[in-house]
């Protein structure tokens, strides 16, 4: 009689006296190995290790990297998926009769989400009004999956600008996602559709938003769309965001270089000064989770709060913090009562808008005649510019 | 040869076999490896959950810089007369003195440094484990009786050893499903063949290296604390720092390995594996 295999025999756990089969044993080594050198620091100091031996010449991952994979600390180090020359040139949000703006609502797209792809893939230039974007290989690949329309590369401008929106549009029915849909222009649908439907299975946290489905696309692919997406949906969630205070709240100091008022030395203005009494209410720009509830001899009590895809927003000086760590807010949420706590000659709230960990001109952002904070009391007019 | 139960004579095994028996006795070359790999995928997902608690503990550090720094600038230039904004320009400078980046770059490294001293003091004792380490019954009967004379290596290995091959093990998988999918991909048209395909690929990868690395690292890690306690004795180490060897293992490794078993997430793996 044979016995049953148990446990103990597959897995060569035996007190063997006969030579033990290795086949598995190899396949099994094999994954763990791949998986130590694709995902960890110690297998990246071992490629090191034997680049530096055989003195080929490879370009590394940093050893630090491998901290950023999620959560928001990543944005400290991560690079900018916006050029320095498109934030600078982005003066607001997009007006309903500018071209994308149009084409978007043909399409039934987000004119912000429309604005925000287009900008991203023409690099901000615009020929007659419409983005001259330059569709990525894998973006075609995606479009021609789900029947969109492919624009040649000669065709003008608004074709290829309108060929973009229809092929997101489309995505974004099949996928279910805007998120995914953007994806699919970095990495080809169906490793997309696979990475989407294995985080919903997998019961993860908001699957259908790129952080949560991330680990599961191609590692190789995982860069480029980092790019196309923390690039276009940074935007994205600035153009819809929310000035923090009532609007007719005068500016005393804007975003730039500036003589400091205490120090008197020329200095990198990171914020923009918003003069308001102290215990004015302070609400969230946006969205978002609040990375920092702290105080330092600088900045005073002063909040920082994660929006995602490398967007943070900071609201510093304050006299009380209405908010703690971790906390997730929602637009127009109380989050904290202005001050004058820090490096602060007055009550004021210096609001602070960072991008990849770069500050830029939160007022670029905003467009004061559309704000409706009606929920707060407070007017939509423009009184600052 | 294998035994032919009906006529009692010798078949010789087929090519397959003999190819399975010769990679079995290349085994010691590269199971080790594995093993230290499959550590080292754990570990790591304990450090990247280190990483934020780091960033906290940076935080803190910082204001507590901020406030000794302002007080002491205080007292100082108090004593030289010197006047209130000549004073909060030199304490706003001190406090500028660590930015966003440096915290966040120290808490990498110390999450990096924390990783790689968990992986020294664990993963790289594999390669002197030995494969006898690994059976069943008398590992865990040795187990049973070691702990009789305890030392913190014989139960800090095993317990680092285990949580992080675990976490390991939940770790490879994913990376396989996606390899999996990516290279069907390239040869089925079908999508949910390509799907099929990854989740297969996704479960016997965990399949197999739970059962045939991270069970046997498990055992063999038991043996090695042991072996290592035993060698002491020999030795007539004293019995105060006999108790003390793997100190360093609990200090790194098993909160580290903790960590990844508590962000590994079982059940949504094997959720998405089975009911895909």
């Amino acid at each position: 009689m044979s016995s049953a295999i148990g446990l103990r025999e597959v897995s060569g756990l035996v007190h063997e006296q006969k030579p033990r089969r290795g086949l598995l044993d190899l396949v099994a080594s094999a994954m763990v190995v791949y998986a130590m050198v694709s995902a960890t620091p110690v297998g990246n100091l071992i490629v090191r290790t034997y680049h530096w031996v055989t003195g080929s010449r490879e370009k590394h991952r940093p050893l630090l990297s491998y901290f950023e994979t999620e959560g928001s600390l990543a944005v400290a180090h991560a690079p900018s998926p916006v050029p320095d020359a498109v934030v600078e040139r982005i003066v607001e949000p997009p007006k309903p009769d500018a071209p994308t703006t149009v084409e978007a609502k043909k399409v039934g797209l987000s004119p912000n989400l429309a604005r925000a792809i287009s900008i991203v893939l023409s690099n901000g230039r615009e020929v007659e009004g419409h983005y001259d974007v330059d569709l990525p290989a894998p973006a075609r690949a995606s479009f021609a999956a789900v029947g969109a329309r492919l624009a040649a590369r000669a065709a003008s401008a608004k074709e290829r600008e309108t060929a973009l929106l229809e092929g997101i549009a489309k995505l974004g029915q099949r996928l279910s996602s805007d998120e995914a849909a953007v994806a699919a222009c970095a990495v080809e649908l169906r490793d997309v559709e696979f990475a989407l439907a294995r985080a919903r299975a997998e019961g993860v946290e908001n699957p259908d938003r790129y952080r949560s489905f991330r680990p599961f696309l191609p590692p190789e692919h995982r860069a480029d769309a980092d790019l196309l997406v923390d690039g276009a949906f940074a935007l994205d969630i600035a153009f819809a965001m929310r000035w923090p205070v009532d609007v007719r709240a005068p500016i005393s100091s804007r975003f730039g270089w500036r003589e400091h008022p205490v120090l008197r030395a020329r200095e990198l203005h990171t914020g923009t000064d918003i003069a308001v009494g102290a215990g004015t209410r302070v609400h969230a720009i946006s969205d978002g989770k609040v990375l920092y509830a702290a105080s330092d001899a600088v900045n005073g009590n002063f909040l920082k709060i994660d929006h995602g895809h490398g967007l943070m927003s900071a609201y510093c000086h304050a006299s009380k913090l209405e908010v703690a760590r971790g906390a997730a807010v929602r637009k127009g949420d109380l989050v904290a009562l202005s001050g004058s706590t820090g490096r602060s000659t007055g009550p004021h709230l210096h609001l602070q808008i960072e991008l990849n960990g770069k500050p830029v001109d939160p007022e670029l952002f905003f467009r004061f005649e559309d704000l409706a904070f009606g929920a707060a009391g407070f007017p939509q007019q423009s009184t600052v510019r | 040869m294998t035994a032919d139960k009906e006529t009692g004579s010798e078949r010789r095994p087929g090519a397959f076999t003999r190819f399975s028996l010769f990679l079995g006795r290349l085994r010691g070359l590269f199971f080790p490896l594995a093993i230290f790999a499959v550590l080292s995928v754990g570990l790591h997902v304990g450090s990247d959950q280190l990483d934020d608690h780091l960033f906290v503990v940076t935080n803190a550090l910082d204001s507590a810089l901020d406030a000794l720094l302002g007080a002491i600038i205080r007292e100082v230039w108090s004593w030289f007369g010197a006047r209130p904004e000549t004073i909060d320009a030199a304490t706003f400078r001190a406090a500028d003195f660590i930015d966003l980046e440096a915290k966040v770059t120290a808490a990498r490294l110390g999450a990096l440094a924390f990783e790689l001293a968990a992986v020294f003091v664990l993963a790289l004792p594999v390669f002197f484990y030995r494969a006898r380490d690994g059976d069943l019954r008398t590992t865990i009967q040795r187990f049973a009786r070691s702990l009789k004379d305890p030392t913190i290596l014989k139960v800090a290995a095993p317990l680092g050893v285990l949580f992080a091959s675990v976490a390991g093990v939940f770790a490879v998988s994913r990376e396989i499903q996606v390899l999996a999918h990516s290279l069907a991909s390239k040869l089925v048209a079908d999508p949910a063949e390509t799907t099929a395909l990854a989740a297969i690929g996704g479960l016997l990868a965990m399949a197999i290296v739970f059962v045939r690395i991270a069970l046997p690292a498990t055992l063999s890690a038991i043996g090695y604390a042991e072996r290592i306690a035993q060698n002491e004795i020999i030795l007539a180490v004293p019995a105060s720092r006999r108790r003390m060897r793997g100190l360093f293992v609990a200090i790194f490794a098993l909160p580290l390995s903790g960590l990844a078993l508590a962000a590994t997430p079982f059940i949504g793996t094997v959720r998405a594996l089975v009911f895909w």
